[in-house]
């Protein structure tokens, strides 16, 4: 009978694995576009660790979330993602990590190749906590840090996460639309690339090495898994202390349901005196109540009540579960469209057509992206050394500051004097990301930057962070009107640029006097 | 070894050594194209063009772990015969713990002490082993020429360094693990033998002794989390924290995920 029991759970847990991977990443058509998805439900965080800038999330990552709205914590108190991350943590727990986060289904996979397999110990219990030290440095201290220097730094995700190695940036280098960004890796995804690669070998001979060990996700989680909701509980007066459910399980607890367990629920089965449940179980499920005196006739009549209570339950929850996912998959695939863009927006003083005759630079950047700001130098020198050769540098803000720094205040602070142009990106209506941007080809990263030459045709584009001397290399060659490297695979290059925003009238940013 | 538990054992044996070399060949592949010394070293092409190199690596891997699954079905196998130190050896040292509490004498034991002695001994000296290794290394990197022209070459030899220090680290640690799991086998057998002759000492339930606490406090702490969380999204919906969510969710700073 216990035979029988473990294969049937963890099927049904592979199965909920698999559903929530799919709910979560519902946008399958952004792997065919090479684009992540802008849509307003990127509001709400997912439960697992699902990065956000994966093609086919519609969801935002919790983890970058909280790191991000640390770093900007000095503008706004980031009472909502404290609010998400209070909900999931007393809610599931880590529960989230046995069956909701995609990630995990990635390793249980991977783990499930036959090899010899490197088994709890002493020492993993050691290392266990070492994802706590990574929670406290890398997801609260660092981004807090470099808040004060205003520069945000989510240090999770730019220098460890495997999740967003490969969900965010192999996902995207994989299309071909984004060749460019091939430009510029260097030595951050070299050492993210080994990494994960080296986290998804491990995780074939040691169960859930990166859950066990590194993830700060599911480190906040098990602080919480005690008292959450949903998860494993042990009644401690039925157990006899064999230590079968200790032994069964693979990752470091040292109790069933502490904050090392991810509920997976296979140490159920083994408990000789059945002192493991699910919580919760019994609100939804009541224990069959059968009288002592009961004859074998109403004994069998209670248990076929429960029965049939089960099945009801297992249908409507079917039902519920395939309905939402269809649902959510006809949505985000064939229903939901971008709010158009319309190209004759805006009400300010700046439109790129009063350029012509110049060679125009666009970069796009935001306070919030520190690649941006690093390259910000290269652009104010060229606007400088080419002012008298007819070249003309203009810097688009995004529209929103992400509780970042408003722009003026960090032009006042690090630009003052600038030759280059300050300018601010409009938004469509019901839109949630900028619209000159991505008029002009922009796929949802940033930085961006183009060229464009005395007639209007996008000579040169770039999602990469541009130095002086490739970017003065390419002025040049817009001032030579040399387009022989003119790729048009590559965003919007030999395209007027005209044609694309007609009258997109931006507004000049305030600089402060 | 019966043959069908050999026929795992060497498909399982295989796997990983195939396993270990895709992942390898995948991450040298990366380290040769970035030290590879030109200004721009990743592009489509470049990439393409190791990955035709590590794709035999990936179709054996492949095909290993197809005929892991068919092996699995075809010669099925106890699980714990596959499990040097096996989980039954855990649950049985547990209860001997437990029940030593209650009767030491029975349960105490010449032979495992001498066990156990043997093994703490073998794990201080890999752990001596380590550390000289660890040590050794260390000097190397912190000791090597640097010199700001030659970067590469001295990324290069640290990471050789590490690379052959975590090859012997890893032989001597493997070696160490497979006398351990025989001890732990031989332990095993002993405690069983132990265990049967007090079995006696069981019919004492430990149930008594333990009270499950009222839930009701944690019914109150959950319910006051719960509240505190919907309050701190409301309040964050309307502080602007959630449309900063929404904002870096639809904009990537391509540097914050790795793209640099
Ligand atoms: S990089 Fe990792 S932590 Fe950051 S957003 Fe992506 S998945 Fe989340
Ligand atoms: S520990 Fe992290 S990666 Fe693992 S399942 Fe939990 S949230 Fe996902
Ligand atoms: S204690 Fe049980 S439910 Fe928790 S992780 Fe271990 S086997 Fe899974």
């Amino acid at each position: 009978m216990e035979k029988n029991l473990k294969p049937k759970l963890t099927f049904k847990r592979r199965l909920i694995q698999l559903y929530a991977a799919l709910l979560t990443n519902a946008n399958i058509k952004g792997f065919a576009t090479g684009s992540i998805f802008k849509g307003n439900s990127k509001n709400a965080c997912v439960p697992g660790l699902n990065c956000y800038s994966c093609p086919g999330a519609v969801g935002a990552c919790p983890l970058g979330s909280l790191q991000n709205a640390l770093a900007s914590s000095g503008k706004t108190v980031p009472y909502y993602m404290f609010g998400i991350m209070l909900l999931y943590c007393i809610t599931f727990g880590r529960w989230i990590c046995g069956f909701l986060c995609p990630f995990g289904l990635i390793q249980d996979l991977l783990h499930k190749i036959k090899t010899p397999k490197l088994k709890k110990s002493r020492v993993t219990r050691i290392l266990s906590y070492f994802k706590y030290v990574l929670l406290v440095l890398f997801v609260v201290i660092i981004p807090l840090a470099y808040m004060f220097k205003d520069m945000p730094l989510p240090a999770f995700c730019k220098y460890i996460c495997p999740a967003g190695t490969l969900g965010g940036a192999i996902s995207l280098l994989i299309h071909p639309a984004n060749t460019g960004m091939f430009e510029m890796l260097g030595p951050l995804f070299t050492w993210k690339f080994a990494l994960m690669i080296s986290i998804l070998v491990g995780c074939v001979f040691i169960y859930r090495l990166f859950c066990r060990f590194i993830c700060p996700l599911g480190a906040l989680y098990g602080i919480f898994n005690k008292i959450s909701i949903l998860g494993i509980k042990l009644e401690k007066n039925k157990c006899i202390d064999c230590g079968l459910c200790h032994a069964k399980c693979k990752v470091d607890i040292k109790h069933v349901g502490d904050h090392e367990c991810i509920s997976c629920g296979e140490c159920i089965s083994v408990c000789p005196t059945k002192a493991i449940s699910w919580k919760g179980s019994k609100i939804i499920l009541p224990e069959n109540e059968i009288p002592e005196a009961a004859t074998e006739e109403e004994k069998t009549v209670i248990t076929k009540k429960r029965e049939k209570r089960v099945f009801i339950l297992r249908l409507v929850a079917a039902v519920l579960m395939v309905s939402t996912l269809a649902g959510a998959l006809v949505y985000y695939n064939f229903i939901y469209e971008e709010p158009e863009i319309s190209t004759d927006i805006g009400t300010g003083d700046f439109n790129v057509e009063d350029f012509r005759g110049k060679v125009v630079v666009i970069n796009f950047w935001g306070t919030w992206c520190s690649g941006c700001k690093k390259e910000l130098p290269a652009f104010n020198k060229v606007a400088s050394d080419y002012a008298d050769k007819d070249v003309v540098v203009v810097t688009v803000h995004t529209s929103g500051t992400e509780g970042w720094e408003e722009p003026e205040v960090y032009i006042d602070k690090n630009l003052k004097g600038s030759k280059m142009l300050f300018v601010r990106d409009v938004r469509v209506e019901g839109a949630a990301y900028d619209t000159y941007y991505t008029a002009l080809g922009g796929p949802g990263t940033y930085p961006m930057t183009l060229i464009l030459d005395d007639k209007g045709v996008v000579n040169y584009t770039t999602v990469a962070e541009l130095d002086y001397e490739s970017l003065a290399a390419e002025v040049e060659k817009a001032l030579a009107k040399d387009t022989s490297g003119i790729d048009t695979d590559n965003l919007f290059e030999g395209y007027v640029v005209g044609d694309l925003c007609p009258s997109m009238d931006l507004e000049y940013i305030e600089l402060i006097e | 070894m019966e043959k069908r538990i050999k026929i795992h054992y060497i498909t399982g044996l295989v796997t990983a050594a195939l396993v270990l070399l895709l992942g390898l060949s995948l991450a040298i592949s990366a380290a040769v194209i970035y030290f590879g010394g030109t200004e721009q070293p990743y592009s489509r092409e470049t990439v393409g063009e190791y990955l035709k190199y590590v794709l035999p690596f990936g179709i054996l891997c492949i095909l290993a772990v197809i005929s892991g699954i068919v092996i699995k079905f075809v010669f099925p196998l106890e699980k714990s015969k596959l499990l040097p130190q096996s989980d039954e050896f855990r649950a049985l040292k547990r209860q001997r713990a437990r029940l030593e509490k209650k009767n030491a004498e029975a349960l105490s034991d010449e032979r495992i002490l001498k066990e156990s002695l043997y093994r703490k001994k073998i794990s201080i000296a890999l752990l001596a082993v380590l550390s000289i290794l660890g040590i050794a290394a260390l000097l190397v990197a912190l000791l090597g020429n640097y010199d700001a022209a030659l970067i590469n070459e001295s990324v290069i030899r640290v990471a050789l360094t590490v690379f052959a220090v975590a090859l012997i680290g890893g032989a001597c640690a493997y070696v160490a693990k497979i006398y351990m799991a025989a001890s732990a086998r031989r332990e095993a057998e002993i405690i069983k033998e132990l265990l049967n002759s007090c079995e006696s000492l069981e019919s004492s339930s430990a149930a008594e002794e333990k009270v499950d606490r009222k839930p009701l406090y944690m019914n109150i702490a959950r319910a006051s989390i719960f509240a505190l969380a919907v309050v701190f999204i409301v309040i964050g919906i309307f502080n602007g924290g959630m449309a900063d969510v929404l904002g870096k969710a639809v904009r990537i700073c391509t540097e914050c995920i790795g793209l640099g």
